[in-house]
């Protein structure tokens, strides 16, 4: 019978799925499940190698963070130190009826399962579906893990479900040698003692504790189990189509769908609404993908994936970068190729949630700035950066996804309902340009924004401060109240210090 | 006209050098449609034919690591080196880069306790 173990890997030089940078560290470890067939006796024999790790990190003075699909852009989820690589960490905890409060309403089978924090979006996809279950948003893609998924506030588009961190509802955390605790809302409580002597943990209701713990890229702990709420499979109908700005505009920054007979489904306000724009045609080149949501049936058309097209090779956004720096002049025929490319009409299409948000091909340096602002500053925003781009000849795509607020107390969708305006691109200077110049230009214009926390930013302390304003402070005193004192310098890294999400710069 | 030309594939060349990353020059994957990784980093080894194929080293890449679910995805690089090595030996020495991810193990799923 094989245990859970905690392998070396020694290496020292760490990139990201992006290898947009390349941090040095002191070791990468990986660790693995045992094969104990009973989903919690394994779950917990990890817990307890997880907590001699921490043991080993504390005596020897490293920091530690957990890493999930390594999809940051950032060095937010990074420590210079000790990382552990937690993809192998896939174990999935239907749950029973003993183990649900009554009050969380009445019982139905896989509304709530407990997910070990390695569970890439994919496997919960699949797994979620063979019980006729779905995930109720997730990002673009699906090879986050899902302790990962949720620290950063990864978002998606579906308007009024929100982030992630949104349908999470209990948090298992490792926060020293010996101490794990589960929390959850106390205006919420979710499960009852009995699951909670499963796994052994102290029990902790706490909203402040929960919210704040949610969007916390690694820093409260190492994540070990998220319960999330799920809801009953269902189809997503899809499609794309060029619009002209002016038809579009409006509900960018609205979200009102009453009027809109220009839609699939004229009227009607659809689950997923996204918009993406070419900056070279800022008339006609608005792309826009609205999704309607629809009870699952076995009959429906299945998607083909077109799996021998030609396409970017993996060189191809740094050779661009190259190119279109020295000869800026192309950069529109580029951007508007890639567009006419990737971005052709989908007319009625038919997929589950994991269907649809399936396995990125994008491979190589790109790179992606995500802002999250008010809907009522989309338009504002998207014409700043299209002036913008008339200096800088951005290599990219402007693009908008929207939802609605979050209740995570540093998550990045803070507004009544956030558009998240990303702008994706490749490694370029002038992409680094139009970034500073854009982060400027909100500055000066007084546009109230956040950045996503796993994206290209320009981060710092007074800026953190100056987004989320007493919700830092309540978000640095909820992690000092859960984590054990000796164990601050464990779970701190140099992002935090440089974000000033540490108590020693905020006391 | 001699020397505009000289100057223009000078330039080109130039050009060339500049836009292409030396460290690759053609980069293919093969993966599978139900892609995930356990590994966060490509695992590599350079891989060399010797004598138009009659030697390989090393003869067979084995990753022991990845159990039985094997590889994930697995990438070929060449690189202007690896091509110019190939044709200035004819053939004789082949140079590749190997790079690949395990791919996951299935998770656990149940009830218990």
């Amino acid at each position: 019978m094989a245990i859970p173990r905690i392998q070396a890997t020694n290496i020292k030089l760490l990139s990201t799925v992006h290898e947009n940078f390349k941090q040095p560290i002191d070791n990468l470890f990986n660790i693995f499940n045992g094969d104990n067939p009973n989903v919690l006796g394994g779950y917990n024999e990890t817990t307890k190698i997880i907590q001699q790790f921490l043991r080993d990190a504390l005596q020897k003075k490293k920091s530690v963070r957990a890493l999930g699909g390594n999809w940051s852009w950032t060095k937010v989820g990074f420590t210079k130190d000790w990382i552990l690589s937690t993809t192998r960490l896939n174990r999935i905890k239907r749950t029973l009826p003993e183990e649900i409060e009554p009050s969380f309403g009445n019982f139905e089978n896989d509304k709530l399962v407990f997910a070990q924090c390695g569970c890439s979006i994919q496997e919960l996809n699949n797994v979620l579906r063979s019980l006729g279950r779905s995930l109720k948003t997730s990002g673009a893609s699906n090879g986050q893990t899902i302790a990962g998924l949720i620290s950063n506030c990864t978002h998606g588009s579906a308007i009024d479900v929100g982030s992630s961190p949104d349908y999470v509802v209990g948090l298992h955390i490792i926060v020293g040698p010996n101490k794990h605790v589960y929390i959850e809302r106390a205006s919420r409580p979710v499960v009852t003692n009995v699951f909670i002597q499963k796994i052994g943990a102290e029990h902790i209701r706490d909203d402040s504790i929960f919210n704040a713990a949610l969007v916390s890229f690694g820093s409260f702990g190492f994540i070990h189990g998220v319960m999330i709420e799920t809801e009953p499979l269902y189809l997503l109908n899809v499609f794309r189509k060029q619009m002209n700005g002016d038809t579009v505009r409006p509900l960018m920054q609205s979200l009102d769908f009453t009027n809109a007979p220009f839609l699939p489904r004229p009227n009607v306000r659809p689950f997923h609404f996204q918009v993406t724009i070419n900056p070279y045609d800022t008339e006609k080149g608005y792309y826009v993908i609205v999704m309607y949501k629809e009870k699952y049936r076995e009959d429906y058309p299945r998607i083909v994936t077109e799996i021998n097209k030609a396409g970017p090779g993996e060189d191809a956004p740094i050779i661009l970068g190259r190119i279109t720096g020295l000869v800026p002049q192309i950069t529109p025929l580029i951007v508007s190729t890639t567009i006419k490319s990737g971005y052709n009409e989908i007319n009625n299409a038919w997929g589950t949630h994991g269907e649809v948000f399936t396995t990125t091909m994008l491979r190589g340096k790109i790179l992606s700035t995500a802002l999250g602002i008010s809907i009522e500053n989309t338009n504002k925003v998207m014409d700043i950066a299209s002036r913008l781009n008339n200096e800088h000849s951005f290599v990219g795509v402007f693009s908008c996804r929207f939802v609605k607020q979050t209740l995570a107390t540093l998550g990045f969708t803070k507004f009544p309902f956030t558009c998240v305006a990303e702008f994706d691109s490749f490694e370029a200077a002038s992409t680094w340009r139009f970034y500073n110049a854009l982060w400027k230009a909100l500055d000066d214009e007084g546009i109230a924004y956040t950045f996503h926390w796993g994206k290209i930013n320009n981060l710092d302390a007074l800026k953190v401060k100056k987004m989320y304003g007493a919700k830092t402070d309540e978000w640095i005193a909820a992690r000092s109240k859960l984590i054990p004192k000796e164990m601050i310098p464990v779970f701190t890294n140099e992002f935090m210090i440089q974000a000033g999400l540490v108590p020693a710069i905020n006391a | 006209m001699k020397k505009t030309k000289l100057v223009s594939f000078g330039f080109c060349l130039l050009l060339v050098v500049y836009c292409v990353p030396l460290q690759s020059c053609s980069k293919y994957t093969v993966t599978t449609t139900q892609k995930d990784p356990a590994d966060i980093y490509f695992k590599k080894k350079i891989a060399a034919s010797y004598f138009w194929g009659i030697v390989n080293k090393p003869r067979t890449i084995i990753d022991t690591a990845c159990g039985k679910t094997g590889l994930s995805e697995v990438k070929i690089t060449s690189n202007v080196g690896y091509s110019l090595l190939h044709v200035v030996t004819l053939g004789i020495v082949h140079v590749v880069k190997v790079e690949w991810k395990c791919q996951k193990e299935p998770p656990v799923i149940g009830f218990q306790p």
